[in-house]
C-alpha cells in the first residue's frame, strides 16, 4: 500500500527520520502523525526504504589506490652528476662525428696524392736517364762504385732528395698531406752500385729517404706509428661517448626506480 | 601519526603520508563511486582519479571534514564520468547464460559462507537496490549515497556537493520516495526485519 502525502511532508518525514528537524518542527510533526494514518504509513515506508538502502553491503576497494610519484606528478630531482655525464656524452658524440668527417675528408684528398706522386716520379726517371750522360764517371747500370758517396750516387741521392723535396713542397703548397713515397723504389733510380746489384738498397739513400718520410709526415703530425691520429681520436671519443652515455642512462634509471 | 598530521605532511608533499590516508579512505571512496556509477570498472577509474586529484589539490583543503572533502572530489570524478558517458554512450556487459538470457546472480557474486539460496537472495536484493539507485538522477544518486550509504549528516553532505543543506534535504526526500516506488516490486525479497506489520 502506498500512501499519498505531499512532497513537503515527505521532506519533513525524511528529515525527521534523520534527526535533522528542529525541536519545534519535530513536535509539530509528531502531533500530526498521531492524527494521520497516511503520515504514519508514509513514515513506515520511508523508514523501511532507508533501512533497505542502508543494508547495502560495504564494498571493498578492488585494489589499493596509493599513488606513485609519477601518478602524483612529482618530478624527482636528478643526481647532480647526471647532467655532467649527459653533456659529456653529447660533446664526445659531436666531436666523434667531427673527427670522422675530418678523417674522411683527409682520406679523400690522400687518394689524389699517389697520382701526383706517380707523375713526379716520371720526371726524376727522365732526369736520371739524362744525368749519367753528363757525368764523367757514371757508367749507367754498370761500374762498381767503391764508395756510395761518389758522384753518381751523390747525384742519384741528390736527385732523389730533390724529387722528394719537390713533392713535399708541391704538397705543402697545395695543402695536402704528404703521400707515402716509395723509398724502396728510389734507389733504382740512381746508378746501380755493388749493393744495389745484389738487391740491397743503399744505406745512405735509405736513411735520407727515411728522413724525408719523417719530414713529410712530421709537419702534419697525422701519423703515430701504424695508427693514424684520427683513428686514435675516433676510438677514444667513441669510448667516452658510450661510457658517459651509459652512465647517464643508468643514473637516470636508478633514480626513477 | 593522526589524520591531521598526515594531512599536514601530505600538504607539504609527503607522498607516503598521503598514501596512508589513501589506504584509510579507499573503501569509502570506492563505495561512493560504485553507488553513483553502478559499475565496478568505472568506479575503479573514478576512485583512482579522485585520489590523484586529491593529492594535487591538497593545498586547497583548509581543514574541516577530510572525509567530506574526499567525497566531494570523488563525486566530481563521478560527474565527469557520467558526462563522458553521455557524450560516448556504451552498452554494459551483462552476464548471459547459454540461452542468451541475463544471469541475475552470477557465480562470482557468491559468498562461500551462505547457502546457495541465501546467496542468490542477497545478490538479487543488492542488485535490485542498486538498479533502483541507478534509476535515480545523478543528483539524487549522489545524495542518497552520501547520506544513506556513507552515513554523512546533512551538513557534511551539503559540503560534499557544495550546495545548501536545504538542497540536500529536498533531494534526499525525493530520492527516497523514488526508491520506495522502485522497490515496490522487490519487497518479497526482503528479510523479515524489513517487512512492515501490514505485510507479515
Amino acid at each position: 500500500m502506498t500512501t499519498r502525502v505531499s512532497s513537503r511532508d515527505w521532506e519533513t518525514l525524511s528529515a525527521y527520520l534523520d534527526g535533522q528537524l528542529s525541536r519545534a518542527e519535530r513536535a509539530r510533526l509528531e502531533t500530526r502523525l498521531k492524527s494521520s494514518p497516511d503520515l504514519q504509513q508514509a513514515l513506515r515506508e520511508l523508514r523501511r526504504t532507508r533501512a533497505v538502502v542502508r543494508s547495502l553491503p560495504k564494498l571493498r576497494a578492488p585494489r589499493n589506490y596509493t599513488l606513485s610519484p609519477k601518478m602524483a606528478g612529482i618530478r624527482q630531482r636528478q643526481p647532480r652528476v647526471y647532467p655532467i655525464f649527459r653533456f659529456a656524452s653529447l660533446l664526445a658524440s659531436l666531436l666523434f662525428i667531427l673527427v670522422v668527417a675530418g678523417d674522411y675528408l683527409v682520406a679523400q684528398r690522400f687518394t689524389s696524392a699517389p697520382l701526383g706522386a706517380a707523375q713526379t716520379e716520371e720526371a726524376p726517371m727522365a732526369m736520371m736517364e739524362a744525368a749519367p750522360e753528363g757525368t764523367p764517371s757514371g757508367p749507367v747500370g754498370g761500374g762498381v762504385v767503391e764508395s756510395p758517396q761518389e758522384e753518381p750516387a751523390e747525384t742519384g741521392a741528390r736527385t732523389t732528395d730533390q724529387t722528394t723535396q719537390a713533392e713535399v713542397e708541391s704538397m705543402q703548397a697545395s695543402g695536402l698531406e704528404a703521400a707515402p713515397t716509395s723509398p724502396v723504389e728510389s734507389p733504382t733510380i740512381g746508378p746501380p752500385s755493388a749493393e744495389s746489384r745484389e738487391g740491397e738498397p743503399l744505406p745512405q739513400v735509405l736513411s735520407a729517404e727515411d728522413a724525408q718520410e719523417e719530414q713529410v709526415r712530421a709537419p702534419f703530425g697525422l701519423r703515430i706509428g701504424e695508427w693514424g691520429i684520427f683513428r686514435i681520436a675516433e676510438i677514444a671519443l667513441a669510448l667516452v661517448a658510450i661510457l658517459t652515455g651509459l652512465i647517464a642512462v643508468l643514473l637516470r634509471r636508478g633514480f626513477q626506480q | 601519526m593522526d589524520e591531521t598530521a598526515l594531512i599536514y605532511a601530505a600538504q607539504k608533499g609527503d607522498l607516503d603520508s598521503f598514501n596512508r590516508l589513501v589506504l584509510a579512505y579507499q573503501d569509502m571512496v570506492y563505495n561512493q563511486a560504485y553507488r553513483v556509477l553502478g559499475e565496478s570498472a568505472a568506479a575503479d577509474d573514478a576512485s583512482q582519479k579522485a585520489f590523484i586529484s586529491a593529492f594535487r589539490n591538497l593545498r586547497s583543503f583548509r581543514g574541516g571534514s577530510f572525509r567530506g572533502w574526499l567525497l566531494r572530489i570523488v563525486t566530481n570524478a563521478c560527474y565527469d564520468e557520467l558526462r563522458r558517458r553521455k557524450r560516448q554512450p556504451t552498452t554494459a556487459l551483462e552476464p548471459l547464460d547459454d540461452a542468451g538470457e541475463e544471469i541475475e546472480s552470477p557465480r562470482w557474486l557468491a559468498d562461500p559462507g551462505e547457502s546457495p539460496e541465501q546467496t542468490a537472495e542477497r545478490a538479487e536484493l543488492s542488485r535490485a537496490i542498486q538498479n533502483c539507485i541507478d534509476g535515480l538522477t545523478p543528483e539524487f544518486r549522489v545524495v542518497i549515497a552520501l547520506v544513506d550509504v556513507q552515513g554523512l549528516d546533512y551538513a557534511e553532505a551539503a559540503e560534499a556537493i557544495s550546495r545548501p543543506i536545504g538542497t540536500v534535504k529536498s533531494r534526499l526526500a525525493r530520492a527516497r520516495a523514488n526508491m520506495r516506488d522502485c522497490l515496490q516490486g522487490f519487497w518479497e525479497l526482503l528479510p523479515g526485519k524489513f517487512r512492515l506489520e501490514s505485510e507479515i
